[in-house]
């Protein structure tokens, strides 16, 4: 199912910057070279074919070789380029997303266990502030207050764990917001089904009722949520690698993009949704693990036996 | 001295919400014997799922509120003990089924785990003993053992209902509340599932309250009847006293309204009108908008109880005096 | 039907929209949002009545003058006033926000009713497409569209407004499923009505609600995203004050000016803020089961 997605974004990618006013000769070339090294270069680089046989070259070359072509800017290949930058965008949404995870579930929970209580009025008035805030603002706002005022972060780059606390807590906290809505929902959805009701009148304990028969219900809107997020932040960590010039894949993109680096552009969107079809393919085996109604769609019922009955006598 | 496993006094159970009051039981009394069977029977709406719940401690709260009243079990007043307590007796010594066998299972637990959780919540075993003991009660209900590691998704309904009395006997409770066990399954189960219920509760001296608004299953299984309406107890007795010597003209009504096999007719008498809004109860007898033989005395005060014979109780003017 | 059975039906309607106003009422928050984005609209209708300088006044001799009641935001590097700077950006956000979201909107409704009422491959079809453009971080999406066709006003909002298409596409096409199946479609149908007929009379006002919820929050997103586009340098160019390309040029004097940046951005926040706000009580309004 994601072949042919990912050969939709390609295509539509490809599509549209092949479409796009500009000339590659000429952004490469630049006005030192004549017309005819630039016919040259085109003919050279395959550049005057016909659309659908440039489309097939670009694809073979990422299929077969990985090769997502060759930047405009610094002449290497777009995939080395991407590759080296990936680790940081990695750490940078991996880190969000467990900041975002905890705050988000634990805060969830309890706003939806103790309903309009002041603590659940207070979660969701800061969940609503803290979407509504653009977090590139919210990135700059807490490098004036802790790394300008106080002094206690550094403003920019990505190397040691300090200089991590600011970027993390910037997505993770707009990221969390979402998931602690969805979590609040989720939760109070279940809490109101019949089978939470059997359970405590089993004489279960509130903990064990909450923590174990509802949030394993609630999980599966919740995963859906986590995962759009963890997807969203790696294509769109942009605008936070701007803010603390984090070399990751992001920031690059930017920088190709008001260079009119198209290859560049082409590939990394392509790289960015490849790997968001992975994180939705994770998110589709969580979801197996945590519902077994689903998990009965792919696989046949295995019967574990405990230990058989007879002995018992 | 007592012989009663359970004693309700003058139960009062509101549920209160920013615009209106809901009088779900006003004034319930009733008392079950060791190995007893009640059927507590009524309309939709008259209280009976909610003085199940009291009984079970289990009224939401808000909106749910035990205004005044006893519950008594085995002599200590239910409404009073500790939380802790009130745990360790639900599905221990007090049991409840609930009607809709299709949402009362976890989705995500197998049906072994949900039978061995209630044995490990009141009995110091091991796992290991517990998924044993789980076995045992999914044979007892006619399942096979093998079938301890399967979701409830995989299950029909009656199979998920026999799954839920499993679990509310595994831990041998003295105490079973019954609300509407039957009422969402097919006919032809509903008969298999009756038979189970009714075996092992002899098997195990179990009393049974069975709340139902079937009198036919009433007369299957319990020995004595409560009759309830609008949140009140309006006749209770032995099935003898209740089918065969009906007093309350609700009850009467009740019985007019089932097909006879042995009689002819062109219509079904169905009683006239509507239960009152709970929220706006009749002053007087609950029942006297709906009654053919009302007069002023019923609107006027409320209605004594009277024992009209040894151990039959009806709550209606025309026995008065 | 009779006279006094379309007056019932026209008057049950009005005691309908009548019963929603009273629910949204009782949401104080979203009275809030709804008073705020009525003066966002007047400042963005008639900014010169309440500015007190032009957007591009520049007076060097007053740059960087920090927050005062002559300047209630500061002033900028150019010593222009932050304060009227936000006031003339009302305009651009909000248009912004409402075009992108029109756009978005008819384009989403029209392909989220082919897909659910045609079914099959028609559905199966479009939803790859969808899907597609799901793939692609909106960021991105924009961002390529806008770099193939050039930085606008025009394209910006084109852009912003195409990334929000799968998002009304799927709830009207989710809406249908579930009411296609229902039986007074089909009654509908045995009565001979028309397949347009039917989609327009029955199917769209059973999606209204939702379809309101998500264009009231889509307008806050689109108005984050154009900021976000301008900041990057995307969007929309000084000297046009939109909040976004302001916080651009303002983030190389944070470190001694913080003025710049945290007035245009508080803006930001507060306008979607109350759109936010809005858009709650506007959904538990429509319809109270989906509140908890």
């Amino acid at each position: 199912m994601m072949i042919p997605v990912l050969l939709g974004v390609s295509f539509v990618i490809f599509g549209m910057l092949f479409f796009a006013p500009g000339d590659a000769a000429d952004a490469i070339l630049g006005d030192m070279a004549t017309p005819a090294d630039k016919q040259l270069f085109r003919e050279q680089q395959g550049l005057d074919k016909p659309f659908f046989v440039q489309y097939l070259r670009y694809m073979k070359g990422v299929v077969f070789e990985g090769d997502l072509g060759t930047s405009y800017v610094t002449r290497q290949p777009v995939t080395d380029e991407i590759l080296q930058r990936f680790p940081a965008t990695l750490k940078l949404s991996a880190l969000s997303v467990l900041l975002a995870v905890i705050i988000g579930i634990s805060v969830g929970i309890i706003s939806a266990t103790k309903q309009y209580s002041f603590i659940d009025q207070f979660a969701t008035s800061i969940s609503m502030i803290g979407v509504s805030m653009p977090n590139f603002w919210q990135g700059m706002m807490l490098i004036i207050v802790f790394a300008v005022w106080l002094r206690w972060f550094p403003p920019s780059g990505f190397s040691t764990p300090m200089h991590w606390v600011l970027p993390v807590v910037t997505v993770g906290t707009n990221a969390s917001a979402n998931i602690m809505r969805m979590t609040r929902s989720s939760m109070l959805e279940i809490i109101r089904q019949d089978y939470i009701r059997t359970a405590r009148a089993k004489g279960q304990s509130e903990r064990v009722v909450i923590w174990k028969h509802a949030l394993k219900n609630a999980l599966i809107p919740i995963i859906t949520v986590v995962g759009l997020s963890f997807g969203r932040q790696l294509g769109g960590a942009v605008l936070t690698e701007s803010i603390f010039s984090i070399a990751g894949v992001g920031k690059l993109m930017v920088d190709a993009i008001k260079l009119k680096n198209f290859p560049m552009v082409q590939g990394g969107v392509l790289f960015i949704a490849f790997v968001m079809s992975l994180v939705n393919l994770l998110v589709d085996i969580l979801y197996s693990f945590a519902d077994p109604r689903i998990r009965s769609m792919y696989t046949r019922p295995r019967t574990k036996k405990p230990q058989p009955a007879k002995e018992a006598a | 001295m007592n012989d009663n496993i359970l004693e309700i006094k003058n139960l009062v159970v509101h549920y209160v919400t920013d615009t209106t009051t809901v009088h779900a039981v006003n004034g319930m009394t009733i008392s079950l014997k060791k190995g007893e069977s009640l059927g507590l029977v009524g309309e939709t709406g008259a209280g009976k799922t909610t003085t199940a719940l009291s009984i079970m401690q289990l009224i939401p709260d808000p909106p749910g509120k035990i205004v005044s009243g006893e519950i008594r079990y085995d002599g200590q007043d239910l409404v009073a003990m500790s939380p802790a307590e009130k745990r360790s007796i639900r599905g221990n010594k007090i049991s409840m089924i609930f009607q809709d066998p299709m949402t009362a299972l976890n989705p995500v637990l197998t049906v072994g785990d949900q039978i061995a959780e209630v044995v490990r919540l009141h009995q110091k075993i091991s796992r290991a003993k517990a998924s044993i003991k789980a076995q045992e009660m999914l044979e007892l209900v006619g399942i096979p053992g093998e079938r301890y590691a399967e979701y409830p998704h995989q299950f029909s309904g009656g199979m998920k209902q026999r799954v839920v009395i499993a679990i509310a006997l595994a831990c041998n409770p003295e105490l079973l509340i019954a609300d509407e066990p039957t009422t969402a399954l097919d006919v032809t189960i509903q008969d298999q599932v009756l038979d189970l219920m009714e075996k092992l509760m002899r098997d195990r001296g179990t009393s049974l309250i069975l709340i139902t608004h079937d009198l036919g299953v009433v007369a299957e299984i319990c020995q004595k009847a409560a009759i309830m309406y609008a949140g009140e107890i309006v006749e209770y007795g032995t099935l003898e006293h209740i089918y065969n010597n009906t007093k309350h003209p609700y009850t009467i009504g009740l019985f007019g309204s089932i097909p006879n096999l042995n009689e002819d007719v062109d219509r079904l008498q169905p009683i006239t009108g509507l239960m009152p809004d709970p929220t706006d109860l009749p002053q007087g007898c609950v029942f006297a908008p709906r009654c053919p033989d009302a007069s002023e005395k019923c609107r006027a005060a409320a209605v004594p109880v009277v024992e009209v014979e040894p151990g039959h109780f009806v709550k209606c003017v025309k026995y008065h005096g | 039907m009779a006279d006094n059975e379309v007056l019932s039906v026209k008057m049950k309607k009005r005691g309908q929209s009548k019963e929603i106003w009273r629910r949204f009422v009782k949401n104080k928050g979203a009275v809030l949002g709804l008073a705020f984005i009525v003066l966002l609209t007047i400042l963005a209708l008639v900014p010169s009545l309440i500015a007190p300088y032009g957007f591009d006044e520049q007076m060097l001799s007053r740059r960087f003058k920090a927050p005062s009641l002559e300047y209630p935001f500061g002033t900028d590097e150019f010593g222009r006033d932050i304060f009227s700077r936000v006031i003339f950006g009302c305009r651009i956000s909000l248009t912004l926000g409402l075009v992108s979201v029109t756009i978005s909107c008819l384009i989403g409704i029209i392909l989220g009713c082919i897909s659910g009422y045609y079914g099959k491959v028609v559905d199966n079809i479009i939803m790859r497409f969808i899907d597609v453009m799901l793939s692609i971080p909106n960021i991105l999406l924009a961002v390529s569209i806008v770099a193939a066709m050039g930085t606008s006003f025009f394209n910006l909002i084109l852009a912003i407004g195409i990334g929000a298409v799968p998002g009304y596409a799927r709830v009207v096409r989710a809406s249908i499923l579930s009411v296609k199946e229902q039986e007074y479609i089909e009654a509908a149908r045995s009565n001979g009505a028309s397949d347009w007929r039917i989609i327009t009379r029955h199917i769209i006002p059973n999606c209204m609600a939702p379809i309101i919820v998500q264009a009231t929050m889509s307008i806050a997103a689109a108005i984050i995203q154009g900021a976000g586009m301008s900041f990057i340098g995307l969007g929309i160019m000084p000297p046009t004050p939109e909040w976004g390309s302001m916080l651009a040029s303002g983030r190389a004097f944070i470190r001694d000016y913080w003025w710049v940046v945290t007035f245009p951005g508080l803006a930001i926040m507060l306008t979607v803020f109350s759109i936010n706000l809005l858009g709650d009580g506007l959904r538990d309004a429509l319809d109270p089961r989906l509140k908890s």
